[in-house]
């Protein structure tokens, strides 16, 4: 297999989505479908969000205000909801470091694992505080 | 029995004559006034009912736009998933794809910035009604008052019509006045006074012949007053 030519500048496809002021990068296989903000049901004494979307119950992160729409993530086989991560574009962005540069800025990647362990921790802390 | 000259009576039966008249004049004028009050009453309480019909329809626009508002959001988040797809074909194959939905979503943003124009318009010309209804409402408090102040006054007409022609009874019975005779008496005076000048204008202009002929028709008809006199 030869290897890629330096010269040339290597595209990501995916999504910039503003959070929290600031552009971040998902890519386009880890985002399945945006969809309007669903109606919101709290799990009680989990401090848990899930929704139901098409026919489908996720879990629902908050990343920000409830924003436009809910970007609906896969992670590992599960389907996860960004509640707050406006979608800016889609499309192919130029690589840059790890993330991707979008009109002169640079987006790092959203580690959406990373967010989903953050929730669970949280949840686990409030569990046991109770 | 008179206690009055006859002088003193044709002069009571004039001056009351001519409150009898300015009372019906001013009763006619009273009625008309309560009509015109009513009329504007009512045309104001329709303006303001006018108002209440377009806030209801500013309330239907209001809807409708929030709706198209929706509709065009839907619309991006379905152009932004149908360039998620092209995404996922690859630059070469979902190149197409990724054109026509920028294409699509372009038009909706534009779609967007029209509407928020077209809310913004429904938002003045709310506010427009509002200030409009606010002046209305005065309006319709002094025309009511109006009507009610005429309404009165109209009454008080009537009293006053009414008290007048009480005194007049009165007078008739008491004095032997009658305020009708003497307004008769009145205005054929005046109507005679107006004869002579004619006559004397036409006698003036050398129309002789004519003055003459008129003299004695009016002589004439001044025949049997005089039989009935001597």
């Amino acid at each position: 297999m030869a290897p890629l030519s330096p010269a040339l500048p290597l595209n990501r496809a995916g999504v910039i989505v503003r959070l929290g002021g600031e552009l971040r990068f998902l890519s386009a296989h880890s985002v399945r479908r945006f969809v309007p903000p669903p109606t919101l049901s709290d799990v009680a004494g989990t401090g848990l969000t899930m929704a139901l979307v098409d026919g489908q119950v996720l879990a629902i992160i908050p990343v920000g205000p409830r924003g436009s729409a809910l970007t609906v993530c896969e992670l590992g086989g599960e389907l996860v909801g960004l509640l707050g991560a406006d979608p800016e574009a889609v499309g192919f962005f130029e690589a840059d470091g790890a993330g991707v540069s979008f009109h002169g800025q640079r987006a790092q990647v959203l580690d959406v694992a990373e967010l989903v362990r953050a929730s669970a921790r949280r949840t686990f802390e409030q569990e046991a505080e109770v | 029995m008179s206690r009055i000259s006859a002088e003193e009576q044709q002069r009571l039966a004039e001056t009351l004559a001519e409150a009898v008249k300015a009372s019906s004049d001013a009763e006619q004028a009273s009625g008309q006034a309560q009509a015109q009050a009513a009329r504007q009453a009512a045309e104001i309480e329709a303006l303001l009912e006018g108002g209440e019909r377009l806030a209801l329809r500013g309330r239907d626009l209001r809807a409708s736009v929030q709706e198209l508002r929706d509709t065009l959001e839907r619309g991006r988040l379905s152009t932004l998933n149908a360039a998620l797809e092209g995404a996922r074909l690859g630059e070469v194959a979902g190149r197409a794809l990724m054109s026509m939905t920028e294409e699509v979503r372009s038009a909706l943003g534009r779609s967007a910035d029209v509407l928020d124009d077209h809310a913004a318009r429904v938002a003045e010309l709310e506010r427009e009604r509002e200030r409009l209804v606010l002046a209305l409402g005065p309006l319709a408090d002094a025309a009511r008052a109006v009507a009610s102040e005429v309404t009165r006054a109209a009454e008080r007409n009537r009293s006053q019509r009414d008290a007048l022609s009480e005194l007049a009874l009165e007078l008739r019975q008491q004095l032997g006045v009658d305020p009708e005779l003497g307004g008769l008496v009145a205005r054929a005076q005046q109507e005679a006074t107006d004869l002579l000048d004619t006559l004397s204008a036409l006698q003036a202009r050398g129309a002789q012949d004519e003055a003459r002929v008129l003299f004695a028709r009016v002589a004439a008809l001044a025949k049997p007053s005089s039989t009935d006199e001597s």
